[in-house]
């Protein structure tokens, strides 16, 4: 569809002060927009990437992973494996008994 | 209505990503989520054409023509027309992980959907079942 973007950056947030540390966290903003005359729309999707700790001597690097997509992503990977390894097993057998 | 969809544009920014940080049993903790908010809208207008063509043969008789029920009535017909307009919005907010601070450093700890990963370990388990019971009966077969 013409005049739909989509953009992907990444943005710092506001820094923020815990238990005596500071934090600053980094998001991934992907928008998904269209303007003409007549409808507009936007979808936006912010997901953290990662916190840097910063104390006075040190600065530590913290990705946030996303767990459950993750789980998913891994749990698809063995169902396609699934699928592959049947498929080439029938294929295999049919060429056999020929 | 814009700045009322503007508004949740504005709250949803990305520091509703990283939540206020929250002091329980002498740890700081502090959430973070994936957040998803989208809006549309949309409005147009329309006139209303006198056209005598199609299944309506009496109204475009010359005897039919006059009569109000008629669509050729240049008075009920022409120049009337509408507009309108609509739009929604939505907001999803997902728990990632949270961030616990402590007195021996900070950790991120995170959080899994259980009931989403419940129900694609059902639907992939039936999926296997189905593979493995598709090879056994090729092989099997004389």
């Amino acid at each position: 569809m013409s005049g739909i973007s989509t953009t992907t950056r990444i943005v710092a947030g506001t820094p923020i002060e815990a238990g005596g540390r500071r934090f600053l966290p980094s998001v991934m903003v992907t928008t998904l927009e269209h303007n003409t005359a007549g409808h507009i729309f936007q979808v936006r999707r912010m997901r953290p990437v990662s916190v840097i700790e910063e104390g006075a001597d040190i600065k530590h690097w913290y990705n946030i992973p996303d767990a459950t997509q993750n789980a998913l992503s891994q749990m698809a990977a063995v169902a396609l494996l699934v699928a592959g390894m049947g498929l080439l097993i029938l294929l295999l057998n049919r060429f056999a008994r020929r | 209505m814009v700045e009322r969809i503007a508004g949740v544009a504005d709250k949803a920014n990305v520091n509703a990503v990283f939540g206020e940080p929250k002091e329980v049993h002498g740890r700081v903790l502090i959430p973070v989520a994936e957040v998803s908010y989208g809006f549309g809208m949309g409005w147009g207008s329309g006139s209303t054409e006198c056209t005598c063509e199609g299944d309506d043969e009496a109204c475009c008789s010359e005897e039919e023509a006059a009569t109000e029920a008629c669509c050729c009535d240049e008075e009920e017909g022409a120049g009337s027309g509408g507009e309108g307009g609509g739009g929604g919005s939505g907001a999803r907010v997902r728990p990632l992980a949270y961030i616990e601070v402590g007195p021996e450093g900070a950790k991120v700890v995170p959080i899994q959907d259980e009931q989403k990963i419940a129900l694609m370990g059902i639907a992939m388990g039936m999926w296997c079942v189905g593979w493995i019971g598709l090879v056994l009966k090729s092989l099997l077969k004389k």
